[in-house]
């Protein structure tokens, strides 16, 4: 009896599947266009390393030669350091701030209460209203109370509403989703309001939490176009980045900006070893 | 239709063990609880006692308020109108951290962020019972539900049925006076969930605790349940014992609900009263059953036989009805037959393999015959 | 105390008390139950903060300010100004169309990176969403600065194109023009756009796409009916965003742009900085929001904005 193979001439050698020439042309065409988009995302950004080694006097090509200087340049220029610390304590602040109001605003949204969705649209509003036109209502509002430009006065409060927004959406889907039947466990087990917040909720919610009080302090790190508007007499990074290169384009410029990036890399490895560990600790909820 | 108002068995009387105290006042009583979420009506009248020590059930398909009910009795809702006692006191104003119950949930609830003991010992700890006891209870707790190897373990490390056996154990350490188990097997296979009614039982009759289960699965509240609700939107349509329910269904939607029935519908011919024999008239022929409920003539009724109680008889002429066998199943243990009647009704037989039932063929005709005493004739 | 029906009882109708309303309701719920009262402290300072200045600018619009100082009689000449010189509405109709311009190259350039890192395995997924971010935390303001050496006369392009052979002069329209604001927009705000769509593609299954393939699908098709359509809820929040933020945009169309690519955010910090006429410039920021919010009103019928913010899309 021969092999069904023989019988009916069938090639059984194994093999590659056929190619489909479209699909191949297609492949092709998307690793073009994200190596483009690479090539155009970090083109800048390495220009900007080469250059802040770059021994010239004046910003920009050609290359000249190699130098730490505009680095030990930065370090030691008194204001631009004030002005990092400014905005890092800034920075914690208005994340602190906002996540406290943005975390206390979505636990009151798991109840339904009149004027709900008003609120709502409320929250939304620093988004929609566009840069310049938020620090303007912000000047006229302080302007006409009176009330003194200052770090932590009127440029604290731009920030916050900048980073507030933000921060709710963040929070409020994660607490909106939040597996009821784990509350409703430990309400039955005898805890309070109270407890079911503090031992229930705010642990599991913890990561949640932690990633937006960063994503929040980035925000007021990067903020510019509403803090020119409020500020006073001090500096945040981005006003003083500001004032340098609107007077004259500084050689220490890039080494600048190469020491901001690595500050905020800094703080983002933070905080996805924060994320990756509480992740492990608390477990999934899903696996319910 | 007519629907019943809620009726108590006259045959209450129990086929399993009593508990050791049967005290003569009820450990849960609903009394006249009505829910409407919103316009829509849940619960429709609701009053039910349940005892001290015993294992009751909520059965019914969904959405029929059995969840909404226990969910009352918990505390987790409250009902639009009635009351509710446990242990002789008024809970309806009582939230539901401070009731003597505690719940096993469908879907575990397990706190994902604590260990299996710090699980199990919150509800202690909220009661703020000492470290030391705690530490005790919690180690008889994970004896009692056979997890004492597990100690030490994270939530996400276990399976379904440890997960289910961890819920059970945070509720029991606390004593309650009242177990409530939502569907609690619902979400474990049918090996799992088998071997899981089992530990029920055993940790129900070791506590003595009064256990209330939520199920839509018929044979799981049969197996346990010193007592059976069955209930049908928003309404407990019958309370007793499986016997009774299974025996001497009082309305049609319990009868179809619970094991499987032939059913004839016919006119009464002649009055009768509970559960005396009551003729009704179908297809000219006349058929006899038990009544469930008081009867006139002229009602619309049907018969209901069980398949076990069919009866197929090789002598066509010995029989009430007769028809043709179409079809014949060997399940194992017993072999169901199929029999078409001359009106065109299909009717069913299910009878042991050592019965006689095993030597009819298909196509031949045989006589429906059954024992007076067997039929229940229900409102149609 | 549990009625048992009498036997007259078992044979009346159903009660007909259960099919009326509740009399009294014992579970009525207060019209702001205590967990509600959380949202007070964030609700305060949005009253604040947030609307009572929007409203004070308002009311300022329609003030008059001067070198001598703001008068608060109520006035439409402010408004008058803005629709008799077709100045305002020139830049205002430029910052739309850049904006929405700029929404729709970023849209371009992101879709198929969002695809090819949604594509990728767990780890290179990782890698490559970092590899993303890293370029945006750099500040934007030193983001837009960098391609002056890049874009200039002595830049790095002019320089490679001419160190290739292929022009003999500096090319001068790469700064200081509407190609530059471009190029700087889409650089800054990139990854608002790349970011919701990647978290959209993320959630495709993609068993779905094997689903299409078995049925026949050509990867044509299977983009246009199966990946595109679910996308959309990313593609809408990423174009809010970059529209918003463009509309919106001052640092760089002050740096790139040069003095044809002004926008309406210099145009009214204008109002602040350089002159002192608060009350106008309150106009134009009212006009601004206005004419932003109608915008997004024409885009949110056809999408659920609400949802989409929220991110149940």
């Amino acid at each position: 009896m021969q092999p069904l193979s023989e019988q009916f001439e069938l090639d059984t050698r194994a093999g590659k599947p056929a190619k489909d020439p479209s699909a191949t042309i297609w492949r092709w065409l998307q690793y073009a266009m994200v190596a483009l988009a690479f090539g155009f995302l970090y083109l800048p950004i390495v220009l900007l390393v080469i250059l802040s080694f770059n021994e010239s006097h004046s910003f920009g090509l050609p290359l000249k030669g190699f130098t730490l200087q505009w680095y030990r340049e930065v370090l030691g220029n008194a204001a631009i350091m004030t002005s990092l610390k400014n905005s890092l304590i800034l920075g914690c602040a208005s994340a602190a701030i906002s996540v406290a109001l943005a975390l206390t605003l979505a636990l009151g949204f798991r109840a339904n209460f009149p004027f709900k969705g008003l609120l709502l649209q409320t929250v939304l509003v620093p988004i929609v209203v566009p840069g310049v036109v938020g620090g303007v209502v912000l000047l006229l509002a302080f302007g006409y109370v009176g009330l003194p430009f200052g770090l932590f006065s009127t440029v604290l409060i731009a920030h916050v509403n900048w980073c507030l927004p933000f921060a709710f959406l963040t929070l409020y889907p994660r607490l909106h989703n939040f597996d009821k039947g784990i509350e409703e466990a430990a309400r039955d087990l005898g805890a309070s309001s109270a407890t079911v917040f503090w031992r229930i909720i705010l642990p599991i919610v913890r990561p949640g939490i932690i990633a937006t009080l960063l994503f929040s302090f980035t925000l007021s790190f990067d903020e510019f176009v509403r803090t020119i508007f409020v500020i006073g007499s001090e500096s945040t990074l981005p006003i003083r980045l500001w004032a340098i290169v609107t007077e004259q384009a500084q050689p220490f410029l890039p080494a600048l900006g190469v020491l901001t990036m690595f500050i905020t890399i800094f703080i983002s490895l933070v905080g996805q070893a924060i994320a990756a560990k509480s992740a492990t600790r608390n477990g999934s909820m899903k696996s319910q | 239709m007519k629907s019943t108002a809620m009726y108590k068995s006259e045959y209450s009387s129990s086929e399993r063990a009593a508990p050791a105290s049967s005290p003569s006042a009820p450990m849960v009583c609903v009394d006249g609880v009505n829910k409407w979420f919103g316009q829509d009506q849940v619960l429709r009248n609701i009053s039910v006692e349940i005892k001290d020590g015993e294992f009751f059930s909520l059965l019914g398909p969904s959405g029929c308020g059995k969840t909404t009910l226990m969910r009352i009795i918990a505390g987790f809702e409250f009902p639009t109108e009635g009351t509710i006692l446990i242990d002789q006191r008024s809970v309806v104003d009582v939230p539901a951290s401070r009731r003597p119950t505690n719940m096993v949930f469908q879907h575990f609830a397990l706190f994902p962020h604590m260990s299996i003991e710090k699980n199990i010992a919150f509800g202690l700890e909220m009661k703020r019972v000492p470290r030391s006891t705690i530490a005790t209870k919690v180690k008889e707790a994970l004896a009692l539900v056979r997890l004492e190897k597990f100690s030490g373990r994270k939530i996400d490390e276990l399976s379904g049925g440890q997960k289910q056996r961890v819920a059970i154990a945070r509720a029991l350490v606390n004593e309650p006076k009242v177990l409530l188990l939502d569907e609690p097997l619902g979400a474990l296979d049918l090996q799992l969930r088998l071997q899981m009614q089992g530990e029920l039982a055993r940790i129900q009759r070791a506590t003595g605790s009064t256990f209330i289960f939520v199920t839509h699965d018929q044979a799981e509240a049969m197996t346990m349940s010193d007592r059976i609700a069955v209930m049908d939107r928003g309404e407990i349509l019958q309370v007793g014992t499986p016997r009774d329910i299974y025996e001497r269904p009082t309305h049609r939607f319990v009868a179809e609900f619970i094991g499987h029935s032939n059913f004839f519908e016919g006119v009464v011919c002649a009055g009768a009263s509970i559960n005396e024999y009551c003729p009704v008239s179908y297809d000219g022929v006349e058929l006899v059953g038990r009544g469930a409920v008081p009867l006139e003539v002229g009602t619309k009724v049907a018969v209901m036989v069980r398949y076990e109680n069919l009866q197929l008889l090789a002598a066509p002429e010995n029989g009430r009805l007769v028809g043709n066998v179409t079809n014949k199943i060997f399940t194992g243990p017993t072999v169901r037959t199929d029999v078409l009647l001359a009106n065109g009704k299909t009717v069913t037989s299910e009878q042991p393999v050592s019965s006689d039932a095993v030597n009819l063929g298909v196509g031949q005709a045989v006589g429906i015959h059954w024992t007076a005493a067997n039929a229940v004739v229900l409102n149609s | 105390m549990v009625r048992t029906p009498t036997q007259d009882q078992l044979l009346q109708p159903l009660d007909q008390a259960a099919f009326r309303a509740p009399v009294k309701r014992l579970d009525a719920k207060p019209l702001f139950p205590l967990v509600s009262l959380l949202a007070l402290p964030a609700a305060i300072w949005l009253a604040l903060f947030t609307l009572a200045p929007l409203l004070l600018t308002v009311v300022m619009s329609f003030w008059k300010s001067t070198i001598f100082g703001t008068t608060t009689t109520l006035s439409w000449d402010n408004y008058q100004r803005f629709f008799s010189d077709p100045l305002y509405g020139r830049v205002l109709l430029k910052t739309l169309r850049v904006a929405v311009l700029t929404t729709i190259f970023c849209l371009i350039v992101s879709y198929p990176v969002a695809w090819y890192l949604a594509s990728q395995n767990v780890a290179k997924k990782a890698v490559l969403l970092v590899a993303v971010f890293i370029p945006f935390w750099v500040s934007y303001i030193i983001r837009t600065f960098v391609w002056l050496p890049i874009l200039g006369r002595t830049g790095v392009i002019n320089q490679f194109l001419q160190y290739l052979g292929l022009i003999d002069a500096p090319i001068n329209w790469l700064l200081y023009s509407e190609f530059t604001l471009y190029i700087g927009l889409i650089y800054v705000y990139l990854l608002y756009m790349l970011l919701p769509i990647f978290l959209s593609l993320d959630k495709l299954d993609r068993k779905l796409l094997e689903a299409a393939s078995d049925l026949g699908a050509s990867p044509f098709q299977m983009f246009m009916r199966v990946v595109l359509p679910l996308s959309t809820p990313g593609i809408i929040s990423g174009s809010v965003m970059v529209f918003l933020l463009s509309c919106g945009a001052y640092v760089t169309p002050q740096i790139l742009g040069g003095p044809s690519a002004i926008m309406f955010g210099n145009l009214i910090a204008e109002q602040f900085i350089g002159a002192s006429n608060w009350a106008f410039g309150a106009m134009l920021s009212v006009i601004f929001i206005v004419v932003v919010l109608l915008v997004l009103a024409l885009i949110g019928k056809k999408a659920g904005m609400q949802k989409i913010f929220l991110g149940q899309g």
